[in-house]
């Protein structure tokens, strides 16, 4: 059941990401772009190969010294789910939400169950998630419902909800696939800007070959579920 | 900039509307709760309590003497006879109905609006469904009675009736949802209403209208079961006699028998819908569902000599004149509506008071449970197997609760609860209730299935993310799924509002006892005015409930 859609294949791909750094994963649909942001999420257990997290890099391509995300107990591994916030490409959002609760709903896994629940009835950090969403254009549109906005609206929510979440990394797949290129060009600049404030990872699949040249510090090109190369 | 953001961010725009809404319901809550006249200590009165004891205490075991199940095998029989019977004379009156009531077939009206003769005539033929299916099988079973007597007889017919008006209303409504094209090429090139309903719309919907088909003769199966009471024979006519002999261990193997019909009427049902889709090796299963319900049919002694004996002609017309017209006068009609209002508040505190019982044991239910759940360790040794084995009895367990809450009626729910509960309203809320529960229940499995189903669903995007169980289900799953899920609670609402006004016959309260009553002394017109506000009682609740289904799914 579960990776029915997520069941890509990827063959001999190895990639290291350090802390801080700004990663681009750019290649055609089908590449595996998906398949290894949930991997690198965690949330999608590799069948073969290994994932590593955390891992202070000690000697590159030493994979030994990380933690196994899958060798852990749930409560340890769940932990390590809470630091990386991944923001799968169709926006996961229930249709009849109010944009405030699906945007504040990336600071969720930090919250106590009282305090989610008493978020749900009256949420209180309604400025921070004001300005993520005026960072993406949205401004105003904080009690509209989320089935009221066009798609590249929702999509700009899912980034509104990634930029409120308290990770140490963003995994992002897509967030621009539904966008315009102005648009997509002033997501992609609000993003950098929160990662380049709050020193986060970022890694961003995209389409927008142009946009990664010019905005990323390293370029990854997936292929037919192969790395074709890492600039 | 910011600070105008913030400003006009930091109120919820919806929360005046919300915390008035809470208000009213809670208000409408505590005035139906005062019309019925609920105390909550009574449930746990001292007495009452024990006279449940003592009567449950007498379940077990079950009895299971062989001159016994010999007798609840042949109540079995009759209640399938009695359903097959009426679920063909229902088919019988229902198809000429929905063929005369699709605008879409209409000959007449091909280019041009409809003539004033077929328009009356279809109003005619929606309006006779509509009064058909408005008044309750058991209704109907009451009236007949006075005119055939009890038997298997006088329940066949009403399941007949109801049956037609609600067959009529559903195949009209597929016949009209099918593409209409081949319909209109048809009748614009001269054929006939029957011509064009065989060759246009006929194969495009003959699959739907058999699964619906199906469907009827499993709501059928349960009606019968019910008609029992008011002494057609079967299930419920037995139940009610152990009842009164206070025999437990009787009601007990009677309840088992009825559960396990229904069960095998779903499992029935299910195979000749397979069989209809081609399914392989449904074909023999399908063919034993169908002969083993006309041959039941076959076997039963109808005593049909008592409907046709000279004089019944002359009866049905005494009873159809007695009938009219109905009193309305203001004395009348204040205790009508004091009695509908009970009904209602039975039916809404029923339904309301059903729905968190519901959704508890849903979530238990559901076979999802994990699966929209990114995957964890593995969990190995006695311990995972251990976890994974308590969990699959939690889902049989709560499934199985669902099953028998749902097959057991709410009437026979009803006979039960006056043991321990006695006459009254209460206890028809609580019948209602406990067999909402049960329906309610497996809608909710389906919808919250359907939700977390998906790996991208809103939920499992939280759990990638860390969030526990209980947060993704308030934040992303309860969210995405309310709409259905009271979309759900509204529907069961309007078939809790039919019930309501039946229960009253065994004595809980609402307009059934009033029907109940007057026909038992022969005030014929004052029983037609209590069938009246029954049928209106039913209408409006089913359109306020569609308008607002409408908004919450449409």
């Amino acid at each position: 059941m579960r990776g029915a859609r997520l069941a890509g294949r990827l063959d001999d791909v190895s990639l290291e990401i350090r802390p801080g750094e700004r990663v681009a994963l750019i290649g055609p649909s089908g590449a595996g772009k998906s398949t290894l942001l949930a991997v690198a999420a965690a949330a999608l257990r590799p069948e073969a190969g290994a994932v590593r997290l955390f891992e202070r890099a000690a000697a590159p391509g030493d994979a030994g010294a990380g933690i196994d995300p899958w060798a852990v107990p749930l409560r340890t591994l769940v932990a390590w789910r809470r630091r990386l916030h991944l923001a799968p490409q169709a926006p996961p959002l229930p249709p009849r939400q109010r944009v405030a609760v699906a945007v504040s709903a990336g600071r969720l896994p930090t919250r106590t169950t009282f305090g989610a629940v008493r978020e749900l009835v009256a949420p209180s950090e309604l400025d921070d998630v004001a300005a993520a969403l005026a960072a993406v254009g949205l401004e105003g549109r904080l009690w509209d419902r989320v089935d009221r906005l066009s798609g590249g609206e929702r999509q700009r929510v899912c980034v509104a909800r990634a930029l409120v979440s308290r990770t140490g990394a963003l995994l992002l797949d897509e967030p621009l696939a539904a966008l315009d290129p102005e648009r997509a060009a002033a997501t992609l600049d609000a993003i950098l800007e929160d990662v380049r404030r709050t020193r986060r990872t970022l890694v961003c699949s995209l389409h927008h070959v142009e946009l990664a040249r010019s905005r990323f510090d390293r370029v990854v090109a997936l292929g037919a579920g192969r790395c074709a190369r890492s600039s | 900039m910011r600070a105008l953001i913030v400003s006009r961010a930091a109120r919820d725009p919806a929360l005046g509307t919300r915390l008035a809404t809470a208000a009213v319901v809670l208000a409408l809550v505590w005035q139906a709760g005062r019309a019925i006249g609920l105390d909550p200590g009574d449930l746990v009165d001292a007495r009452s309590l024990e006279a449940t004891g003592r009567f449950l205490a007498g379940f077990a075991p079950p009895a299971h003497d062989p001159a016994f199940l010999r007798r609840a095998l042949e109540a079995a029989w009759t209640t399938v006879g009695i359903a097959t019977a009426g679920l063909v004379g229902a088919l019988a009156l229902g198809v000429p109905m929905a063929l005369a009531g699709t605008a879409r077939l209409s000959a007449s009206a091909v280019g041009r609006p409809m003539s004033g003769t077929g328009a009356a005539l279809r109003i005619a033929v929606r309006g006779t469904a509509l009064v058909l299916r408005g008044v309750p099988e058991l209704v109907w079973a009451l009236l007949l009675v006075r005119l055939a007597g009890l038997g298997p007889a006088a329940g066949a017919i009403a399941v007949a009736l109801a049956g037609a008006g609600l067959l009529a209303k559903a195949f009209a409504e597929i016949l009209e949802s099918a593409p209409r094209a081949p319909v209109e090429a048809l009748l614009a090139n001269g054929a006939s209403r029957l011509q064009a309903c065989l060759f246009g719309a006929l194969p495009q919907c003959a699959e739907e209208l058999l699964s619906y088909t199906v469907y009827r003769w499993e709501c059928a199966v349960r009606a019968s079961a019910v008609l029992g009471i008011v002494g057609a024979g079967g299930l419920g006519q037995e139940i009610e006699l152990s009842v009164r002999a206070f025999a437990g261990d009787e009601v007990a193997t009677l309840l088992i028998a009825l559960v396990v019909l229904v069960a095998l009427a779903d499992g029935a049902s299910r195979a000749l819908r397979g069989a209809v889709r081609g399914a392989p090796r449904a074909g023999a299963v399908a063919a034993l569902a169908v002969a083993a319900p006309l041959a039941s049919v076959a076997t039963l002694d109808w005593d049909l000599g008592r409907l046709v004996r000279p004089g019944a002609l002359d009866r049905l017309a005494e009873l159809a004149a007695g009938l009219w017209p109905p009193p309305a006068d203001a004395a009348t009609l204040g205790a009508l509506a004091a009695a509908a209002l009970e009904t209602l508040a039975m039916a809404g505190l029923g339904t309301l008071g059903a729905i968190v019982p519901a959704l508890g044991l849903a979530l238990l239910a559901r076979s999802s449970a994990g699966s929209a759940r990114p995957c964890g360790p593995d969990r190995i040794g006695a311990i995972g197997a251990l976890g994974r084995a308590a969990r699959t009895a939690t889902r049989v367990g709560a499934r199985g609760t669902l099953a028998v809450l749902r097959a057991v009626p709410e009437l026979v729910w009803a006979t039960l609860l006056i043991v321990a509960v006695g006459l009254g309203p209460v206890t028809g809320t609580l019948a209602l209730a406990v067999h909402t529960v049960g329906t309610l229940g497996r809608l909710f499995v389906e919808t919250l299935e359907n939700v977390e189903g998906s790996p991208d669903s809103p939920a499992a995007a939280l759990l990638a993310n860390g969030a526990s169980g209980a947060r993704a289900f308030a934040w992303a799953t309860l969210p995405a799924a309310a709409a259905r899920l009271s979309s759900h609670a509204l529907y069961r609402l309007e078939a809790n509002v039919r019930a309501a006004a039946v229960l009253g016959v065994v004595g809980a309260g609402g307009l059934g006892q009033r029907l109940h009553v007057e026909l038992s002394l022969f005030r014929l017109e004052a029983a037609a005015a209590t069938v009246l506000a029954t049928l209106l009682l039913v209408a409006a609740v089913d359109a306020a409930s569609h308008a607002l289904r409408r908004r919450l799914v449409g």
